[in-house]
């Protein structure tokens, strides 16, 4: 608990910066010659956001950076203590390999020169940072799959693409539902969706 | 006495100003700019008719009146995220714009029939202990039907999107909203079952009928 308090308080400065647009965020219309593709899942967290979906600032308010921090670790710890119900999905769930299979099948299928990696004029890269349950919205109990990955595209050293992109279920339910049959099969789902979606931003660029 | 009811009242009166209460309606203009409007899938068949016969508000009846609700420190509700505009003339807009980015008419009547439920549409954010993440989140059913009455497309589609951030207001909240929404037009461009019966069952469009 300790820790966690200090390295969120350490994340604040970072955390504080206002986002912004980045301009990388949208693939600009260049020629793509041929694309290596890396996707990787292998620093993937299991996550449920469900108790930080309700966090409010009662704490801050009433006990100081300190008490918010405590509770944001309390959140936290019981958000982790849910993921824990799945936790043996990890070893099951080949999410990196079913974006693969579809991102690169998706760009076959439009004649794109998918080459081994050093031989290519792009680099794609995909990388799973996410996966779990999240909750719908603060005053909504249901939960539903997702899943969040990093995508960029290189040109020779230069970064032309990088984003985030998440991906939600259509289906909601309440989290005790949720058994792991059904949050694999909605994941494996989300991750054939995910690879074509990766692959028709590329088509359609 | 007297004294110490000031006191009390000058403490609650701080406490409710730390709190963060931002009380009224705040309305937000959204709507897709036609940079974000992406050719997908939908433009690979010949261009042809639609018209958009129906928008319906299905959203559960308790949020019909707004988008999102803005809470207090304590996480209660005190005030509303609505539109200048109503929902479903947004979404409606949305999905227009999208056929019409891929080389689509809509036309006031005549070809396949486009009906619309909106079912979400919704502006949430979650507090962290320094940050917060807004969230935008819109689904819709889209149904079409040909001139001879039957249904050939039915499918629910979403637009969604989440960006964490040091804080934002309406500025913040309407970039979240118009992010999902390019998100929704997004995932129809790229419907490669909308794009199949587009082929199959659309007519050529003719000249001169399209409504912007």
């Amino acid at each position: 608990m300790f820790r966690k308090i200090i390295l969120a308080t350490a994340a604040m400065a970072v955390a504080t910066v206002p986002g912004w647009a980045d301009d990388k965020e949208r693939l600009g219309d260049f020629p793509i010659d041929s694309l290596s593709i890396s996707v990787e899942d292998d620093d993937a967290d299991l996550t449920v956001i469900y108790s930080r979906m309700e966090e409010t600032a009662t704490a801050a308010v009433l006990f100081g950076i300190v008490g918010s921090a405590i509770n944001s670790g309390i959140n936290a710890d019981e958000d982790a203590g849910r993921a824990d119900l799945f936790r043996h999905l990890e070893d099951e769930l080949e999410l990196a390999s079913l974006v693969e299979t579809s991102l690169t099948e998706t760009l076959q299928n439009k004649d794109f020169s998918i080459v081994a990696e050093g031989e290519e004029s792009h680099v794609l890269s995909v990388d799973i940072r996410q996966w779990g349950l999240i909750k719908v919205s603060f005053q909504d109990d249901r939960v539903r799959a997702y899943l969040r990955l990093r995508i960029t595209m290189k040109d020779g050293r230069q970064t032309v693409w990088d984003v985030y992109e998440n991906e939600t279920g259509r289906e909601a339910a309440f989290f005790d539902e949720y058994t792991p049959e059904k949050l694999k099969e909605e994941l494996e789902a989300l991750a054939i969706n995910s690879g074509k979606r990766v692959a028709y931003e590329i088509i359609y660029r | 006495m007297f004294e110490k009811v000031v006191k009390l009242a000058i403490c609650a009166g701080g406490l409710f100003m730390v709190t963060a209460c931002a009380t009224g309606t705040t309305n937000l203009s959204l709507g897709l700019t036609p940079d974000t409007v992406r050719t997908g899938l939908l433009s690979e068949v010949e261009g042809t008719t639609l018209t958009i016969a129906s928008v319906d508000d299905e959203r559960e009846a308790a949020l019909r009146n707004r988008i999102g609700d803005k809470r207090n420190g304590y996480g209660m509700v005190m005030g509303e995220v609505g539109t200048d505009e109503p929902v479903v003339d947004i979404v409606k807009d949305t999905v227009v714009q999208t056929f019409e980015a891929n080389g689509h008419d809509v036309a006031e009547e005549g070809g396949l029939q486009v009906d619309i439920d909106v079912n979400r549409f919704w502006f949430d954010y979650k507090t962290g202990l320094v940050t917060v993440e807004f969230f935008g989140d819109i689904q819709i059913d889209l149904t079409v039907t040909t001139a001879a009455g039957e249904v050939v497309f039915e499918d629910e589609f979403k637009g969604y999107y989440s960006d964490k951030t040091g804080g934002g207001l309406s500025g913040t909240w309407t970039r979240v909203m118009d992010e999902a929404l390019s998100d929704l037009s997004k995932e129809i461009s790229l419907s490669m079952e909308l794009m199949e019966v587009l082929q199959e069952y659309g007519a050529a469009a003719p000249e001169g009928d399209a409504i912007s």
